[in-house]
């Protein structure tokens, strides 16, 4: 059966307009689809996200609690922090017992003929008053002072000998 | 009659609707895509603070539940290793009872003004010790084991027959911290060197105090 047209020619549309008339109308609908499942796939997304802050929200809630309620314990480590700083600076500090220590050891091998009068120890220096009955004892006295290679220095300040009281000497030194 | 209606062209008729429905399209899209990336943005950037603050907290939980354990039963050694208060008569007490735990004789005491501090104020105490100079040295040395703190600042020995010891010492007070971090400020672990003074501070001997019970209502005999 043959067809007819009976539109005036004056309104059909150009063949290659039309063309291009259902060509962006594919492209529209594939494009719609696309935004569609664009747009699903970004929903999910955002409630998975949702879900998941919610979860964590929640977890933070429950540390944030416990955490509060172990407030008394965190002063308490703050107390610690506090007292451990100022101690480490007080000891720090401390040097007349490194002093002492080497003064124990010098003391620790007299023989009796050998005594401290007077001693004085502070934080850098100590100063000795030695009695020495004779120079056999001086000599080993004063090798033994050096051997111990703990002082920085020491600086004989006066030497004095008398018959009757033997040998005396002042020191002062100075530990490494 | 005249007609009112507006004829379009055919062949502009015929592309009006495909681009309609594109323009409508790219304006629907564009939007969409902007909220929706920014709102998820903003849910990942919550999320990961969130998840910053809680790694925070648990590490300050878990901080806390330790120190808890190992250290809040005896949380006065810190405050009696450096009151908050002048702590001379402390001081004294403990080294009066050292003397004596030695057998050496105590005297000439004297407390000097201190010197004031916002962060470590300090007094200083000078006394004498006779005895054997072996118990001297060896009460000297304990001295660094008290609690308060004390440190020695000068010695001066003499010897002739017993041995006299004059000793300077200083004791140290400080206010307790007052500032709380916030809540989700990271707490640093101990470190080693602060376990290591912490173990020093534990093992100094604690002044005695004595702890007076008040006495119950007893009854009154009437004196008449």
């Amino acid at each position: 059966m043959a067809t007819f047209n009976l539109l005036p020619t004056e309104l059909t549309p150009k063949g290659s307009l039309q063309k291009i008339a259902n060509l962006i109308k594919k492209f529209s609908t594939i494009g719609f689809a696309v935004f569609i499942v664009g747009a699903v796939a970004m929903l999910s997304f955002y409630l998975i996200n949702y879900f998941q802050l919610k979860n964590i929200v929640a977890e933070q809630k429950k540390l944030e609690t416990s955490v509060k309620s172990l407030q008394k314990t965190e002063q308490q480590l703050i107390l610690i922090r506090d007292r451990i700083a100022k101690a480490k600076t007080i000891w720090a500090t401390e040097t007349v017992i490194d002093n002492l220590n080497a003064y124990k050891k010098l003391i620790n091998n007299l023989t009796s003929d050998i005594a401290f009068n007077d001693v004085a120890v502070d934080a850098k220096k100590t100063a000795l008053s030695i009695s020495i009955n004779n120079s056999t004892s001086l000599s080993q006295f004063m090798s033994q002072l050096v051997s111990q290679n703990i002082y920085e220095s020491i600086i004989l300040k006066s030497f004095t000998f008398s018959q009757k009281a033997g040998y005396e000497l002042v020191l002062e030194t100075l530990i490494k | 009659m005249k007609n009112n209606k507006l004829v379009l062209p055919p062949d502009i008729k015929v592309l009006l609707v495909p681009f309609l429905s594109l323009a409508v399209l790219f304006f629907v899209a564009s939007f969409g895509i902007r909220i929706g990336f920014s709102e998820i943005a903003k849910q990942k950037e919550e999320i990961a603070t969130v998840k910053k603050e809680i790694t925070v907290l648990s590490d300050k939980e878990k901080l806390l539940k330790q120190v808890q354990s190992d250290y809040s039963q005896k949380i006065e050694t810190f405050s009696q290793a450096i009151p908050e208060k002048n702590p001379v008569l402390a001081v004294l007490s403990q080294v009066k009872l050292s003397a004596q735990n030695k057998g050496l004789f105590v005297q000439k005491i004297k407390v000097g003004g201190g010197v004031p501090s916002k962060d470590l104020s300090t007094v200083d105490i000078s006394l004498e010790i006779t005895g054997p100079i072996t118990g001297t040295i060896e009460y000297i040395d304990s001295l660094g084991k008290l609690a308060p703190i004390v440190t020695v600042q000068k010695i001066k020995l003499s010897q002739s027959g017993v041995t006299t010891a004059s000793l300077n010492l200083r004791s140290y007070f400080a206010p307790f911290p007052t500032k709380l971090p916030t809540l989700t400020e990271p707490a640093k672990n101990l470190t080693a060197d602060e376990k290591k003074i912490i173990e020093k501070m534990i093992s100094l001997t604690p002044p005695l105090f004595l702890e007076l019970v008040p006495t119950g209502i007893t009854n009154r005999v009437d004196p008449f």
